[in-house]
């Protein structure tokens, strides 16, 4: 190699390193603003009136522009919006920020966005945290949140939970490199907008009406592309004979995946998950690029811990995904061996050598966290309930924490 | 299917224009003593092409059919009711009263012409391009209701006008395109404006005899809101969407224009400049948003009539000849921009310091042919190219044509 290859060959290397290095601080700092050691303040300056008009047009998703602070960065000239469904609040707004609304190129730590969940539907104000943290822990990717103390011009408005958003950098983060040793990320995601009940029926061949499946990347791609490959999933999931089920899903859905998310999700007592109580919801879809291949990501765990009995089989004979792949033994096994994992790994001692009998992962979470929170859920005069139902909800938490391996290991040796 | 259908119109047009040519009525007039009424109509219908727009849904369009009448009670005092067919909601356009006993003040009240801008203040049906310059069409404000003095003075060397208007003119709320969106209009309450226009050389011989020079200024308040001007392509897609503003709208504006025999020059530019007071995060002040344009046109009669006072063809179409043709172009410029930083790098938001600029550049080619003094054919193409691609209509793409061929017939 010559001397003038050389040298350039050394400037592309620096410049490579330097850009990882970039990538890997700015994903260091990702991770510090997710932190759940700490309950984090974050501060947001608005023009007084769009703050009153977001409040009052809280049912749209109009953005406002606001600059953000946190961990001591400020970012002018972010957007917000009032988000959510069931939890949408003119008085205590749910929120989305997104740092490229009015600058395509603008990130915050390396985000692009992030919700500030306004927690109004769960009195504990721990179980979106709770849960994503468990889905986390047993291996399927999930947002990373902690919680928030929100001032906007200068007033505390609330207790908030940061929520990672599910975009590209969650992807890329979550499924790491691709076949051809990219990032995989740029495949086609979907965010699931409840609109009624459904519960993978099959709805016949137009595309409208698995719009409920929203693009949220490649929106401009041909109808076709887009949902084409949901249509024939649909199709295979419930044209499919028994005996060729798994082979031909399995084309469209990883099986196991799915299996281990509704298992989780039994396990958390999730009523409003993808076999929910009026259908699915609160999830994103996502289809692997290349590929005809999609998994499910948990998203909005509000509705979690529903009940200490809450039987672990609930929704799987509505729905027709979950009902014909837990015909199969092999899933069959796998859905109850999931919640045996789950109910473990709930129960697991700290690495410190203390006795059997001491609390469990979840019992020592739902406890360190009710304390990280308390003074500031306390002091939230905007949420929706008391400060009595606020300890009660999470005093709730704890006995389900404590309880809720036996009852699960329980209902599987039944069921089994 | 374009051109037979634009065959079929020009075979139903001509008959009837060619008569009317040759026999030289003039437009209907009814005399009552002091009392004059005079019936005018014009019609345009246009065929256009939009690059920017792949379905077409602007294909065949009856643009504009206007129906005015005008004329003198006793002799000081003119009148003119002019009113658009298409326009159910906005029809009337000039309705006014000119008292005219002085010549260097006469007084005009009604609904009219707000004196801004030299291309907003030609007649559409007069001007030699089929759409108005960007900043013609949407800096200069329009029609509105208000009171005007107006004069002339130094045997013609110099005119002036200056009033005050209820409020900021129609092209902030709506488009002399009816097929474009209608927008909500800023409150202002109260605007004064103010025109001279100089022709030094009027009396001389020479070729700077048809030398005129403008300049002119508006001053008003606009209420706070997201009321800031709005960029429009041609077409009517918005490239840059209005800011938060509050506190003085001022327009400055100078022109020019020559036009010695079948030649003529006209450029122009204009700024205007909204004041943001409280609009900002955390309600602090921002920078003017500024926006500014120009525009220069050229135009040549290529079979020789002249071009001051409007082209008529020395031997109209079909009786005496083929009528004049013209060659026209225009190159032009809008931009929107803040007069500061703030210290921010820009964005695109509506309480930006800092406003992220987009600017559309268009280049205007074409030609008219007149037939005679009744009837014309223009055909303009125009290539625009917007300076974000992210705020442009195709995502990705900044450069679009766009093709129109009008019909006008004026009497």
């Amino acid at each position: 190699m010559s001397a003038q290859g050389a040298a350039k060959y050394g400037v592309r290397l620096v410049i490579v390193l330097a850009l990882l290095c970039a990538a890997r601080t700015a994903s260091a700092q990702a991770d510090e603003f997710f932190d759940d050691s700490t309950v984090h303040d974050l501060r947001l300056t608005l023009n007084s009136k769009d703050w009153s008009a977001l409040k009052q047009n809280f049912k749209e998703n109009i953005y406002y522009p606001a600059s953000l602070q946190a961990q001591g960065v400020t970012v002018p000239n972010v957007g917000i919006r009032s988000r959510g469904l069931g939890s949408r609040s003119g008085t205590k707004p749910g929120l989305r920020v997104d740092m490229d609304r009015y600058n395509a190129n603008q990130t915050f730590l390396g985000l692009k966005s992030f919700v500030l969940d306004n927690l109004v539907q769960d009195p504990s104000m721990l179980r979106e945290r709770l849960a994503m943290a468990f889905f986390r822990r047993l291996g399927l990717p999930a947002p990373r949140e902690a919680h928030a103390r929100l001032f906007v011009n200068g007033t505390f408005v609330g207790l908030y939970a940061i929520v990672e958003t599910i975009d590209k950098g969650f992807l890329g983060r979550s499924f790491g490199h691709d076949s051809h040793g990219g990032t995989e990320n740029d495949g086609y995601l979907f965010e699931y907008d409840y609109t009624r009940e459904y519960r993978f029926e099959n709805l016949g061949s137009n595309y409208d009406d698995y719009k409920i499946f929203n693009p949220k990347t490649h929106e401009n791609d041909a109808a076709a592309k887009i949902w084409g490959p949901i249509v024939d999933m649909v199709k295979a999931i419930n044209d499919t004979p028994d005996s060729i089920f798994e082979r031909e899903v399995s084309t469209y859905l990883d099986l196991t995946m799915f299996v281990n998310h509704i298992a989780i999700e039994a396990f958390l007592a999730e009523d409003d998950g993808i076999l929910g109580y009026a259908g699915m919801n609160n999830f994103y879809f996502y289809r692997f690029e290349d590929s005809k291949r999609s998994q499910f990501l948990a998203w909005d765990k509000d509705n979690t811990f529903h009940s200490l009995d809450f039987d672990i089989t609930k929704g799987v004979n509505e729905n027709v995904l979950a009902r014909r792949t837990l015909a199969q033994p092999q899933y069959r096994n796998r859905f109850f061996q999931q919640l045996i994992d789950a109910a473990n790994s709930a129960m697991e001692q700290d690495g410190e050598g203390n006795s059997k009998s001491g609390p469990g992962w979840l019992e020592r979470e739902v406890t360190r966290m009710s304390a990280q929170i308390r003074s500031a859920g306390m002091a939230d005069n905007l949420k929706p309930f008391s400060n009595n139902e606020f300890e009660s909800s999470m005093n709730d938490l704890l006995i389900f924490s404590r309880e809720r391996a036996d009852v699960v290991k329980a209902q599987v040796s039944q069921r089994r | 299917m374009r051109l037979t259908s634009l065959c079929l119109c020009l075979i139903t047009l001509l008959p009837g224009v060619a008569a009317a040519q040759d026999v030289r009525f003039p437009p209907p007039s009814l005399r009552a003593g002091e009392f004059r009424i005079d019936l005018r109509t014009r019609f345009h219908f246009d065929v256009r092409g939009l690059d920017s727009d792949p379905v077409g849904k602007d294909d065949f369009i009856w643009r504009r059919a206007r129906v005015a009448i005008e004329g003198r009670i006793y002799d000081d005092l003119e009148y003119e009711v002019d009113t658009e067919l298409r326009d159910t909601e906005h029809p009337w356009r000039d309705v006014f009263l000119n008292y005219r006993r002085f010549n260097a003040a006469e007084v005009r009240g009604g609904k009219f012409k707000v004196p801004f801008g030299r291309d907003q203040l030609t007649s559409v049906f007069g001007n030699s391009f089929i759409s108005r310059s960007l900043i013609g069409a949407q800096l200069s404000p329009g029609r509105d209701i208000g009171v005007m003095v107006h004069g002339r003075l130094g045997g013609g060397k110099m005119n002036y006008s200056g009033g005050w208007f209820d409020s900021d003119g129609d092209n902030v709320q709506f488009s002399e395109d009816l097929e474009q969106n209608e927008f909500e209009a800023a409150p202002v309450d109260g605007l004064l404006a103010g025109r001279v226009e100089f022709a030094p050389w009027e009396a001389t011989r020479g070729l700077a005899r048809r030398l005129h020079f403008g300049f002119d200024a508006t001053g008003g308040d606009v209420a706070p809101g997201l009321f800031g001007m709005r960029g429009r392509m041609t077409d009517g897609f918005v490239f840059f969407e209005p800011v938060y503003v509050s506190g003085r709208r001022l327009r400055l504006g100078v022109d020019g224009l020559w036009t010695p025999g079948p030649f003529s020059v006209q450029a122009e530019y204009n700024r205007v400049s909204d004041q943001r007071n409280g609009q900002g995060l955390g309600d602090v002040d921002l920078p003017d948003v500024i926006v500014q344009g120009w525009y220069l046109a050229g135009t040549w009669v290529v079979t020789g009539e002249g071009k001051s006072g409007g082209v008529e063809p020395r031997h109209p179409f079909p009786l005496h000849g083929a009528g004049a043709f013209e060659v026209v172009a225009r190159i032009e410029e809008m931009r929107f921009g803040s007069a500061g930083t703030g210290g921010e790098p820009p964005f695109t938001n509506p309480r930006a310091a800092n406003i992220l600029p987009n600017r559309d550049r268009a280049l205007t080619l074409g030609g008219n042919w007149y037939l005679n003094r009744f009837g014309r054919v223009a055909f303009n193409m125009v290539r625009e190219s917007i300076q974000d691609p992210l705020r442009s209509p195709l995502p990705d793409r900044t450069t679009f044509w766009s093709g129109t061929l009008r019909l006008q017939f004026v009497m």
